[in-house]
């Protein structure tokens, strides 16, 4: 799997436009086919269209610049056999991407851009990790590569 | 009714243990139908439930008090099967202080029950969390956890 800096994800990346006008894929995932993609997407979307109070308590839709924020990481640190995430909205606009694999677990809570909190565990072990990052996505890839390592159940997540 | 919380001069919340939310007292949470993971495997609640929102000064974990809504003789499967909200689950109060979380008081226009959990909520907390979480208004088929 080919690790690309966010700068070159962005630079290759379709035109981001204001609500109300299609927003064009990446043109650097669409060309890795990442099979899921379009999936992932269509859920950022619906939760970029939340209404307020979703939540009951005060609860914003994901934010645009958080959306394509984590649609970078995605595409900078994923490939085409990547398993699929779980996509999930906080409460203020933030989104926390996630994988599981057994009992091993990757979190990508992505709070605003530049503004991430990458989290690892494996419950087989005591290995439990985090670590701030703003914009460089090479320990998303890393643990990522970990998460798939022993080729177990995410994989079966990889066609979308 | 609790105590009025501390507030700034701004008239913000200022996080607080508040004294008369017990250890012994549950918050209850209420879940939204997008707090439900319905992709990988069986269906779930989010670990995105338990985390500390990035708004709000400071940000906290959103929450009401069980007590006095059950003292006040709120319905409680009425309240958190309506609106906004498909189910509910019960967070012990002892229990977040433990993990070195505040638990306070933080009332709202729309809802005088609200409080917060306020510190800092990151992976392993929100596994803990969610762990812990024990239903009060169940969700059909939904897990608690992973």
């Amino acid at each position: 799997m080919t690790v690309v800096s966010l700068d070159e994800a962005r630079r290759n990346k379709g035109i981001w436009a204001k609500e109300g006008v299609d927003v064009a894929m990446p043109r650097l995932i669409t060309e890795r086919g990442v099979p899921w993609l379009p999936k992932v997407w269509a859920r950022i979307e619906e939760l970029m269209s939340l209404d307020p109070d979703w939540d009951g308590y005060n609860g914003r839709p994901v934010s645009i610049a958080t959306a394509v924020f984590a649609l970078d990481i995605l595409g900078a640190a994923c490939g085409g056999d990547s398993p699929r995430p779980d996509i999930m909205p906080g409460s203020g606009g933030d989104l926390l991407i996630e994988w599981e694999n057994g009992p091993k677990l990757l979190q990508v809570h992505v709070r605003a851009p530049n503004d991430v909190c990458v989290y690892r565990r494996d419950d087989a072990s005591d290995l439990q990790e985090e670590e701030l990052i703003r914009n460089d996505i090479s320990r998303v890839a890393e643990w990522l590569e970990w998460l798939v390592g022993d080729g177990g159940d995410a994989r079966a997540a990889a066609e979308g | 009714m609790l105590e009025p919380p501390p507030r700034d001069e701004h008239g913000r919340v200022i996080p607080h243990d508040h004294h008369e939310i017990l250890d012994e007292h549950r918050l209850i949470r209420g879940i939204s139908v997008h707090h439900i993971v319905r992709q990988n495997g069986p269906q779930r609640l989010a670990s995105s439930l338990y985390q500390t929102s990035t708004r709000g000064e400071p940000p906290g974990m959103s929450a009401d008090h069980e007590p006095w809504m059950i003292a006040d003789g709120i319905d409680l499967s009425a309240r958190y099967q309506s609106g906004r909200w498909l189910g509910s689950v019960a967070l012990n109060v002892g229990f977040l202080r433990s993990l070195g979380l505040l638990v306070g008081y933080n009332p709202r226009d729309d809802n005088q029950y609200h409080c917060e959990v306020w510190g800092k909520i990151t992976g392993g907390l929100t596994n803990k969390i969610q762990h812990h979480a024990v239903w009060v208004v169940a969700i059909p088929g939904i897990a608690l956890t992973r």
